[in-house]
């Protein structure tokens, strides 16, 4: 009789063990995500560099004032560095940032964009509910001017990151 | 007689063997939950995480002093050996490293060089020049 209530008993304890483990395994093993702090750290830098005291950048333009924006040198002239953690074989950023003029805000007078696009679904997915293993979006308009004229200057920054940051 | 003593003798032996294997659940159960809790990896990324987003946030010129008085905790005799070098950033990756068998890395965007100085109370003072990364 009594060895057959250790045995019950044994079976019982196991059993919450096995739950206290997955509990506390699930608990203090999910990494913090901090993928939308970063995606909004992203986009200010980028904005930072694109327009300085509400002025466009003057990089951006040439000696007779036509906007001719970035020459593969975005990274260099906005201190960015899109490189990653080795565990990734591709990019796990992706920002676009899009010039428009005030009479019209849909088609951009100029736009440049670097990173993974294959990230750009997660955006639109993520409109109306979020999911953790998808990437994070942030997006960010502003005004800006450059001499007479003004701009309409929209950003969207994303960061995938999801292994590091969501269990 | 001979039988009974025998049967009392089972029991008492039963009975000890099933306290010291509900103890030694117990104690096992208590031991994890204090090592998951304490957080030693928990801690690493933490803190990994925690100076990217600084250094993501930062200007060059900035100067910025993180309290990190618990890193010491976690390990006392590797950290008296290797405070100096328990935060490092290698390029664009942050590297905090508080015991033996651990270290977390996480990178950061911001393309600034990032000195940093621990000291053994750790307390970690950094300073965000510009320019290319480099080892710290």
């Amino acid at each position: 009789m009594d060895k057959t209530i250790s045995i019950y008993w044994f079976a019982i304890i196991t059993l919450v063990a096995i739950a206290i483990v997955y509990m506390v395994s699930a608990f203090y093993g999910a990494p913090y995500d901090i993928r939308a702090n970063e995606a909004g750290l992203l986009a200010n830098r980028v904005a930072d560099c694109l327009s300085q005291k509400g002025e466009v950048s003057s990089f951006l333009f040439d000696s007779e004032g036509n906007m001719i924006g970035f020459n593969n040198d975005f990274e260099e002239k906005c201190g960015i560095v899109l490189s990653v953690e080795e565990i990734w074989t591709e990019s796990q950023y992706y920002f676009y940032a899009g010039f428009f003029s005030l009479e019209d805000t849909q088609n951009p007078n100029y736009f440049y964009e670097t990173g993974n696009l294959n990230l750009i679904p997660s955006c639109e997915v993520q409109k109306d509910k979020e999911f953790d293993n998808l990437a994070k979006c942030v997006e960010k308009r502003f005004y800006s001017t450059s001499g007479e004229k003004q701009y309409l200057i929209k950003i969207l920054s994303v960061v995938r990151k999801t292994e590091k940051n969501v269990k | 007689m001979i039988r009974k003593k025998s049967d009392k003798g089972t029991i008492l032996i039963e009975n000890v063997i099933f306290i010291i294997l509900n103890l030694a659940f117990i104690t096992i159960l208590i031991l994890f939950i204090a090592k998951q809790g304490s957080g030693e990896a928990l801690l690493e990324q933490a803190y990994a995480k925690k100076i990217a987003l600084i250094i993501d946030a930062s200007k060059t010129g900035t100067e910025i002093f993180l309290d990190m008085s618990d890193a010491p905790g976690v390990s006392e005799e590797w950290w008296n050996d290797n405070y100096a070098n328990a935060v490092k950033v290698d390029g664009n990756l942050v590297t905090v490293k508080l015991r033996e068998k651990g270290g977390y890395s996480y990178s950061f965007f911001n393309g600034v060089t990032p000195i940093i100085d621990m000291s053994p109370e750790g307390k970690l003072y950094l300073v965000i020049r510009g320019g290319e990364t480099e080892s710290g």
